[in-house]
């Protein structure tokens, strides 16, 4: 049986996703990460059917989305969890290259958590990616029926 | 157009239609005779006439009879008619009963001035109608223009709308999908970095930063791009604002670039202008940028900020110590991607006063420079003095 994981990363351009994961590896989260390259591949983690069926149940800690991604894109994924009574309370950051105000407003109407910019300044993506990996999958406390964070005793 | 008219005179006897003839013998007036009903009927068919002079007593249809056909017919029923009666105790009271103005009588023998100025009414009542029905038609077509000049108008409109948004659509895609690359090619370069390590000799270890260097500029001159793309787009408010107090909230974006400088400031009464207030900002913001940047080498930077109003219009200026330029290249100044200056001395994507010039143009002014190589810059902006603070009386 497969583990679940902690993170969902959906991100649909390899290098974003190679990108992305090398940050979270020095945190080591990157063996906590599946990488899922579009929308209907989070719906099948999600409902652990399809090549998940084997997956561990329970839901991850957080997922992080891209926005634009091909077929069901993030703002989609996002309006199924959030109308779906046992997905609805997953936290979820959305993750995209726009800082426009219409595209900020939007995610959050969805229901997002959270909205990660990337950008140009590689410096500013890794720490902004850092503080979310340490918060969503380390110290916050995910809702009732998510993988719980390693305790410390 | 032919200013003749129509006038029909029914009578049996040939000898009154003579002397009817000889009594309206006037230059712009067409007689045309009929000696019975039938006659009068078939000319009222073919040609349109200003008025009918009509004897009453004629064989066969009378004159009253024929008169009520004509009143009937939709396309004669308008035509006034002037009976002619030799009897006129015994046609007064049937003459009476048609509408009022549109008939008239005469007794024979006729009195010729008042035939004549009879007919004279009539002509000129029908010579107005029909100027006035010729500018009906003449508006009517002119309605139809502006008709179809809207309907024109429109078209263009949802032309430009459509054309707008896909302008929109393509920079959306621009700023998502041409970033993407540069943005892997800086975290790459730093993954590099941090792999190799010391492993890396100390002339390949130089490269790295200059790869996110470039690259990283790259991505400025897309954000640049579109924000100078978008200057043109967005759409405008028009509203009454105060420059200073737009000119001081761009200062407070800029102060921390200029810590640590000694800058004089001098910046004198600016009156009231209208328009946008972000891409007024955006210009001062822009002005002062580069007031700032190219007075760097300046111990005392000295920028001024004034105002020259003339009777049409305001002339802002921002007006600096710096290290100007070759004023022969002033035209080229506010291209876009135009520099005057090599990259390492001053940094900056040469968008900044293409986006001012597209601002001001679009407030419907002017942007131009003045600058001496090695005493400064003053870059002028001119916009229209709000109409009704316009003095009345130009002064000398």
């Amino acid at each position: 049986m497969k583990q679940l994981a902690r993170i969902i990363l959906a991100e649909d351009d390899p290098a974003d996703a190679r990108l992305a994961l090398d940050t979270l590896a020095e945190q080591k989260l990157d063996q906590h990460t599946v990488v899922l390259a579009d929308g209907l591949q989070v719906m099948d983690y999600l409902y652990a059917r399809g090549r998940f069926r084997n997956r561990s149940p329970g839901h991850p800690m957080v997922i992080l989305l891209d926005v634009k991604m091909p077929g069901l894109d993030g703002l989609d994924v996002l309006e199924q969890i959030r109308s779906d009574p046992a997905l609805r309370y997953i936290p979820v950051v959305m993750l995209t290259a726009s800082r426009q105000e219409r595209d900020v407003r939007r995610a959050y109407e969805f229901g997002a958590n959270g909205y990660l910019v990337k950008s140009i300044d590689f410096d500013a993506c890794r720490a902004s990616l850092l503080a979310f990996g340490h918060f969503f999958a380390v110290a916050n406390e995910p809702p009732p029926g998510s993988l719980q964070p390693p305790r410390t005793p | 157009m032919n200013n003749s008219v129509n006038i029909l005179l029914v009578d049996d006897e040939a000898r009154n239609l003579d002397v009817l003839e000889s009594i309206l013998q006037v230059a712009d007036y067409r007689l045309v005779r009929a000696q019975n009903a039938d006659e009068a009927l078939h000319a009222l068919v073919s040609e349109s006439f200003a008025a009918i002079v009509l004897d009453v007593r004629m064989p066969g249809m009378t004159g009253l009879e024929l008169a009520q056909l004509i009143k009937q017919r939709k396309k004669t029923q308008h035509i006034p008619i002037i009976f002619l009666t030799a009897y006129y105790q015994e046609d007064e009271h049937v003459m009476q009963g048609y509408v009022a103005g549109a008939v008239d009588y005469l007794s024979k023998p006729v009195n010729p001035d008042i035939l004549r100025s009879k007919v004279a009414v009539f002509v000129d009542l029908f010579r107005k109608s029909r100027a006035l029905e010729s500018e009906i038609a003449e508006r009517r077509a002119a309605e139809q223009r502006v008709r179809d000049l809207n309907d024109q108008l429109a078209m263009r409109v949802t032309e430009l709308g459509s054309a707008n948004s896909e302008l929109e659509a393509f920079s959306y895609s621009v700023s998502h999908d041409l970033r993407a690359p540069l943005r892997q090619v800086v975290g790459f370069a730093n993954s590099l970095k941090k792999v190799a390590g010391d492993n890396l000799d100390a002339r390949a270890a130089e490269y790295i930063p200059l790869i996110q260097d470039a690259a990283t500029r790259m991505g400025r001159l897309i954000d640049d791009l579109l924000e100078f793309s978008r200057v043109g787009r967005t759409e405008m408010v028009q509203e009454n604002v105060n420059p200073r107090t737009l000119l001081d909230q761009a200062l407070q974006t800029l102060q921390p670039g200029a810590a640590g400088r000694r800058v004089e400031w001098q910046i004198g009464p600016l009156p009231e202008i209208r328009g946008d207030p972000a891409m007024l900002r955006q210009v001062w913001a822009n002005l002062l940028d580069n007031a700032l940047k190219f007075t760097r080498p300046r111990d005392c930077a000295r920028i001024e900020v004034g105002c020259q109003s003339q009777p049409a219009e305001h002339i802002f200026f921002v007006r600096d110590n710096g290290v100007g330029f070759d004023a022969s290249h002033a035209n080229k100044l506010f291209g876009v991607f135009q520099r005057m200056h090599a990259r390492d001395e001053f940094e900056g994507t040469g968008i900044g006063l293409a986006s001012v010039r597209r601002i001001i143009a679009r407030h419907g002014g002017r942007a131009w420079a003045e600058s001496y190589p090695g005493k400064g810059t003053t870059v002028f902006f001119s916009l229209p003095r709000p109409i009704e603070a316009q003095p009345a009386v130009l002064q000398a």
